[in-house]
């Protein structure tokens, strides 16, 4: 059966329709096509004919004739749609018409910058150009260093390398800064949160260096589908960039299908598990001779999968080699030769962590199955983008789990298929961040009299704080780096603070293993004694926290449940940047708050339904943090007619609910904010719900929370009010044990109350 | 010897604290320093570096410029943020070593500094540093093009003492900072050096202060390395030419071996014999006997392997070499499978165990066995009576 039979059949299968929530079909689209650009080297064209590539379609066409124009671009398009060329293109001809051209490509991760290192190469040798492309990473030998810092055309790199390796060292990269004319960065919504905001300072610093060599390179951007590509952009940049998100690809029809599967317990919101409905469908698929791709959450789920399809598929004729596991930390040479067979049909059914989520080129498949969401919309159409020929039909399975998230997007689909609601968020002006970029660009080169930092930045204050702290020293109009330090070393660009805690793998305990490190901030909420530390995949449990010593010692265990810690937050008043009253007399603020945390106990929750298994006490110290907040006051009289009970299980409730809804639409991770109720707010006075950044300097959550006025509100409304559950569950307000019998209701009383419409 | 320097040092500090410090521009100073107690270096410098490391300066002639260089640093990394705040100089001048040494006073001094330095290179035909290569010529480098100036001086006959010093010293001394060599090689105890790591520190202080006598000995301490670069240079080109005068049989052994790398083979072999009394004395045999193997004196070279198998530690490889020789050079087959069963009864009893390498020695020397058993077998079919006559032999 092919896929639309296959479509067929499931719609008449009652049992399987049971669990279908919502079956939407998009239609096929024919490609729409653009002229060659006439820009071009002319011996580019000939390459890509010989390549099959008769024509460009239209957003490439687009995408190139603006890089030649001179602007800065970004391109918005989904997966497999030729994104590739839109830089590659224009690259490629700059050097063939000028050998001395350099460019440089950033990837968020070194196995995707050696993918793309790989496509290129296979570009050139079609060619017969002498390009010479390296990748430049941890991974490359010292040997091969100097000859890529000489003559690589094109170095493929990461934002980390960038930041350590390459800008405090830029005077052995002479002739790459001397003739720099392109910066391509792929996966720009990879870039949100910390990591954005610290790469949009290294991109600062290295437009400085560029300067002082005198080149002045162009930028060409890719996204996946967001709200702000073209906001971001320029966040990331420092310049107006042009968006470019007209696809003109084809595709194929598509199926999406949202199965939320059956209850099985009412009371607690307890589902039948994803597992084993995706194995159902996987196995069918299979069974039919589809090329599918499954997305698990875990590596367990990953394996257990698998194994199952490969039992079912079992035979003499080695027919188990056509499923496949794929994940991070299998060899290199194992996940090219997975690609391979992917590419070439041998391998008919990949069970794949979000490791195949980003661009690693697999081409396009007929069948997806996701289980669960992945965090973002936009991971969410990556991933099912991974399905989707250019002319056949093609299916994609979305099957919940009873987890919150999951739960929302299953009931609200039209959220999932309307215009992409989620904004990638970065601040670069972060205090803390820019100051210790600010320190590198120092560093690199001295700074001048009024120069500035980023766009409309002027350094001078900052520059003057350096200075009273003896870490640059002003002789005449210039400022000196002062200090013995590297401080590009201080720096984490995925991480907030410089003081980070390492976590050490104690499992064998002849060999102790680093396998991560966390920002100290994080450290109280996650990584306390007992904590179960989620890391690739694997469960670990702290055994012990040094807190002086900045250490964390975990132990790999295997256990059915996770810990939430209760954190014990005071919030005091700093700045109010921003007010407003609404016409309920709910007023509205935004502003810098001084955060003062407290970890005294955690929980412990059932993987899958969060039921709760117990309690356990956590001695730490406190931890002060700065960071920016959003905040709703109740007027006293509106609260007036409720207990203190029920006002209490009820704002719980709407912080519960906003918890679900701010990720949802800030694009963040949950752990990126916090959401935190007061009865009695501790400045406020009354009754109060704050949402802020969970990272010292704040990193723009809070603020686009203020600004996305009550939609935040109106979303929690609509979910507490869709919810089958009758007195809370941990998918809507939370589960009735943590806020009271009236909780539920309560939350969408005050959410009423507090909504103008 | 040690304290004629050090009496003179402490002079020259006291001498320097009396200098008034004025407020702008590159501070340049320059001593004269007696370094008789150096062993005296004969004039073809370059010919006698290009035997010691990598590079070759013959082609710059008999009487070469030298200049000696040493930096001070306000850090380890050599990133574009690090500064050479202090450089100085060194150069052989009516037979005393002339120091000098360029200071910024300040940050926007370091084009000046520059600029000198520029204009003294190229007066010279060779560049010798400690660790130059890597730390010292890249960091100025850089310096060079932070200035936008062309780095080019640099471009120059450069030869690191560390490398050199690390092939004549590291069987002994392991690795080889100079104060180490100093101390174990030229005999000069430093008694109030400061250590390079709080160099960075005492500049940082004095550009706070203006107070120079914070970084007296820091000037000092740069002097010496100049001082210590002249004398290892010339420690080292004594003990390459005069090998018989060196004290340790494992820096002899090592001489050997770098003149070897050289292909300097008569060298070579005069180190090798000088170091047959010594620690190194098997190894040395061995080098002997491979050395005489290379150049084709077969007789000489079974000779010395012979030699080696009365040695107490003698191992397997002198019979291989043996039964080798005999079988392609002396066309002696029996001779040979003599040398190669006893090879092979060397391996088997030695109680190595299965380790890999042994493995693979026994099965090639198994074939060697083999192969030779079958010609000698067949050597005996075709000529009957031969057989007592070679047993004899």
């Amino acid at each position: 059966m092919n896929v639309e039979q296959l479509a067929e059949q499931l719609k008449r299968d009652s049992l399987f329709m049971r669990d279908v929530v919502r079956w939407e079909t998009l239609p096929q689209k024919s490609a729409v096509y653009g002229e060659f650009p006439l820009g071009l080297d002319t011996r580019i064209q000939p390459l890509l004919k010989q390549r099959g590539i008769h024509r460009l379609y239209s957003h490439q066409a687009e995408a190139i004739e603006t890089v030649l124009r001179g602007e800065d671009v970004v391109i918005v398009t989904p997966t497999a749609s030729g994104k590739t060329l839109c830089y590659n293109l224009p690259v490629l001809s700059a050097i063939t018409a000028r050998p001395d051209t350099r460019a440089l490509y950033l990837f968020p991760t070194k196995a995707l910058a050696a993918d793309q290192a790989h496509e290129l190469y296979e570009l050139i040798e079609g060619m017969g150009a002498d390009i010479k492309t390296y990748t430049y990473d941890g991974d490359t030998p010292v040997a091969a260093r100097r000859a890529i810092r000489q003559a690589g055309h094109i170095v493929v790199t990461n934002p980390d390398m960038l930041h350590s390796g390459i800008l405090p060292h830029h005077t052995k990269w002479v002739k790459l800064f001397e003739n720099l004319q392109y910066i391509v960065i792929d996966e720009i919504h990879a870039y949100r949160g910390v990591f954005g905001s610290n790469l949009a300072n290294v991109l600062r610093r290295l437009i400085r260096l560029c300067a002082f060599y005198r080149s002045k390179p162009r930028f060409i951007l890719c996204s996946a589908t967001i709200a702000n590509p073209g906001e971001l952009a320029s966040l990331l940049t420092g310049r107006p960039v042009t968006v470019i998100e007209k696809n003109g690809a084809p595709s194929g029809e598509r199926h999406f299908v949202f199965i939320n599967p059956q209850v099985i317990n009412r009371q607690l919101g307890i589902r039948v598990g994803v597992l084993k409905t995706a194995e159902r469908i996987a196995s069918a698929l299979l069974q039919n001779n589809i090329q599918t791709i499954t997305f698990c959450k875990s590596r367990v789920q990953l394996e257990v999968l698998t194994r199952h399809l490969k039992d079912i598929t079992r035979d003499v004729l080695g027919n188990a080699e056509r499923v496949r596991g794929y994940r991070g930390g299998y060899l290199p040479s194992e996940r090219r030769d997975i690609e391979r067979g992917l590419r070439d049909g041998s391998v008919k059914a990949v069970v794949s962590t979000n490791a195949l989520e980003l661009g690693v080129d697999i081409g396009a498949l007929d069948a997806c199955v996701l289980c669960g969401y992945p965090g973002t919309i936009a991971a969410l159409w990556q991933q099912s983008g991974r399905a989707g020929r250019r002319q056949s039909a093609s299916i994609i399975f979305y099957i919940a789990s009873s987890a919150a998230l999951d739960q929302y997007i299953v009931s609200h689909p039209d959220y999932f298929f309307s215009q992409s609601p989620e904004h990638a968020l970065i601040n670069p002006d972060n205090l803390y961040i820019m100051l210790s970029h600010l320190k590198c660009a120092a560093f690199e080169l001295p700074f001048e009299a009024g120069e500035s930092f980023g766009i409309n930045n002027s350094a001078d204050e900052m520059i003057n704080y350096l200075c009273n702290n003896d870490i640059l020293r002003r002789v005449e109009n210039r400022f000196y780096w002062s200090a013995e330090d590297f401080p590009a070393s201080e720096i984490s660009l995925r991480s907030a603070s410089a003081e980070n805690f390492v976590i050490i793998d104690i499992t064998d305990a002849v060999r102790p293993l680093v396998i991560g490190e966390m920002d100290r901030y994080a450290v109280p909420m996650l990584l306390h004694q007992n904590a179960i530390y989620m890391h690739e995949g694997r469960q670990f449990q702290v055994e012990r926290l040094d807190f002086d010593a900045c250490k964390a010692y975990v132990r790999h265990v295997n256990v059915d449940y996770y810990t939430d810690a209760d954190l014990n937050v005071s919030l005091s008043l700093l700045d109010i940047s921003e007010e407003t009253t609404n016409a309920r007399g709910i007023r509205r603020h935004s502003g810098e708050v001084k955060v003062t945390a407290l970890v005294k106990m955690f929980k412990k929750m059932k993987l899958d339904t969060g039921e709760n298994l117990g309690f356990g006490h956590i001695t730490l110290p406190e931890t002060d943090m700065h960071t920016t907040a959003m905040w709703w006051t109740l007027p006293l009289d509106a609260a007036q007619p409720y207990t203190n009970d029920a006002l209490q299980g009820g704002m719980l409730g709407i912080a519960n609910l906003l918890r679900i809804t701010a990720p949802l639409f800030l694009m963040c991770s949950p752990r990126d904010i916090a959401v935190v109720y007061q009865v009695k707010g501790s400045f406020t006075e009354l009754p109060t719900i704050f949402i802020y950044d969970n990272y010292p300097g704040g990193i723009g959550l809070a603020d686009k929370a203020f600004s996305l006025g009550e939609l935040l509100l109106e979303q929690s409304l609509s979910i507490v009010s869709d919810c089958a559950c009758q007195n809370g569950c941990p998918s809507c307000a939370g589960p009735v044990g943590e806020i009271g019998l009236e909780g539920k209701a309560m939350a969408g009383v005050i959410l009423c109350q507090m909504i103008e419409r | 010897m040690k304290t004629r320097l050090e009496d003179k040092l402490m002079a020259m500090a006291q001498a320097k604290q009396k200098t008034a410090p004025c407020s702008k521009g590159v501070l340049e100073q320059e001593r004269a320093i007696s370094v008789s107690h150096f062993p005296d270096v004969h004039d073809n410098i370059a010919c006698a570096l290009s035997s010691m490391g990598n590079n070759d300066f013959t082609a710059i002639g008999p009487s070469a410029r030298i200049l000696f260089m040493d930096t001070e640093t306000t850090g380890l990394s050599t990133g574009a943020g690090t500064v050479a705040f202090l450089v100085g100089i060194g150069y052989i001048n009516n037979g005393m070593l002339t120091v000098r040494q360029y200071f910024m006073r300040d940050y926007n001094d370091e084009p000046e500094l520059l600029n000198r330095l520029k204009c003294i290179l190229p007066h010279f035909d060779i560049l010798v540093t400690f660790n130059g290569a890597t730390y010292d010529l890249p960091l100025l480098k850089t310096r060079f093009l932070m200035n936008r100036m062309d780095p080019e001086p640099f471009m120059m006959p450069h030869a690191d003492l560390l490398h050199m010093a690390r092939r004549v010293f590291k069987l002994r001394l392991r690795n080889c900072p100079l104060s180490r060599l100093e101390e174990w090689v030229l005999g000069v105890h430093r008694t109030q050096d400061i250590p390079g790591m709080l160099v960075p520190e005492r500049y940082f202080s004095y550009l706070k202060s203006g107070d120079l006598s914070l970084l007296d000995d820091v000037f000092i301490h740069n002097q010496q390395d100049i001082v210590a670069l002249y004398g290892l240079m010339s420690t080292l080109i004594q003990m390459y030419e005069h090998p018989q005068t060196v004290t340790h049989h494992q820096d002899i052994y090592s001489i050997g071996l770098a003149l070897e790398k050289k292909k300097q083979y008569e060298r070579a072999r005069a180190c090798f014999s000088l170091a047959l009394n010594g620690d190194c004395a098997y190894q040395s045999l061995n080098r002997l006997a491979h050395n005489y193997r290379k150049t084709g004196e077969y007789c000489k070279a079974a000779e010395v392997f012979k030699r080696m198998t009365q040695h107490h530690n003698s191992g397997v490889e002198p019979y291989i070499e043996l039964a080798k020789l005999y079988e392609h050079r002396f066309k002696d087959d029996d001779k040979a499978l003599e040398y190669a069963l006893q090879a092979a009864r060397i391996l088997n009893g030695d109680g190595l165990g299965d380790a890999l390498p042994v493995q693979a020695a026994q099965n090639a020397l198994q074939c060697r066995c083999d192969r030779l058993l079958r010609r000698v077998k067949s050597g005996e079919e075709q000529q009957h009576g031969v057989h007592g006559k070679h047993q004899g032999a």
